[in-house]
């Protein structure tokens, strides 16, 4: 049995493991502490940043399949990197949309040109521009060399939208990393659980896409 | 309220709809690709 159809078959269990954590997550979350200056707004933290870590995820493997793609020339790794790349995509999507719904009662806009804001949208712009070239490139070996290649440079602004705010130095609305701020006790628990539900769920839909992309290549495969 | 209550149900709706989305992407594959299908 091949690793990719090991990925894929975990998908029964890790879309049960997701839906529970996602759960407990949400009671963490309704019994979380209501933040004193900002009020009962200030949950949507637990959801704005649990989205970030399957985000950089998905575009970290789509470097990695873009990476074995290059090495091996096996399609199983180019479907690995497109499957990351549009699950990274989804959740990014998702950032782009809670962030504005925080920032509007808290700092009065929707949204601001700042470091961070703008990475965010420049990272999103990067793969979305990857999946229309996959979209309309499909089935040549040299569209699949350029948009590997293409997904391994897109990973060189996740560590720009990562230290940001520390790049903007002080000249930023958006608030400093979590783990460089010091969360009161209460927070840490939903955050970090939020964290890996969100994680398993990345998972489940990663190897969802996968699985279809695996079909569609066998129906082309019987067509030619 | 009403904006924590939208920051998580366009979460949800949209993480709910694209699972939707792909069971039946896949069940329509499956069906194509012949009984075996799995």
């Amino acid at each position: 049995v091949s690793a990719e159809e090991l990925f894929i078959r975990s998908s029964r269990w890790t879309g049960a493991a997701a839906v529970v954590l996602v759960c407990a997550w949400l009671v963490l979350v309704v019994q979380a502490p209501v933040e004193r200056v900002q009020g009962i707004v200030q949950k949507v933290f637990y959801l704005h940043v649990s989205l970030i870590c399957p985000a950089y995820l998905g575009f970290v493997l789509a470097a990695v399949g873009g990476i074995g793609f290059l090495g091996t020339r096996s399609e199983a790794w180019d479907r690995f990197a497109l499957a990351g790349a549009e699950v990274g995509v989804l959740f990014t999507t998702l950032i782009l949309a809670t962030g504005p719904l925080w920032a509007k009662p808290v700092w009065g806009h929707w949204w601001v040109w700042d470091l961070r804001l703008t990475l965010t949208l420049v990272l999103w712009f990067v793969y979305v521009a990857y999946l229309f070239l996959r979209a309309f490139t499909q089935g040549s070996d040299a569209a699949r060399t350029f948009a590997a290649v293409y997904a391994i440079a897109g990973t060189f602004v996740i560590p720009f939208n990562y230290y940001a705010v520390e790049l903007a130095r002080g000249s930023t609305m958006h608030p400093s990393n979590p783990a460089s701020e010091g969360l009161p006790a209460g927070m840490v628990l939903p955050l970090l659980t939020g964290m890996l539900a969100f994680l398993v769920l990345f998972a489940h839909l990663v190897a969802r896409r996968l699985e279809i992309e695996r079909l569609e290549a066998r129906l082309e495969a019987e067509v030619a | 309220m009403a904006y924590l209550l939208a920051a998580y149900g366009v979460v949800f709706a949209a993480l709910v709809g694209y699972a939707l989305w792909l069971r039946a992407r896949r069940s329509a594959l499956a069906s194509s690709d012949g009984p075996g299908a799995s």
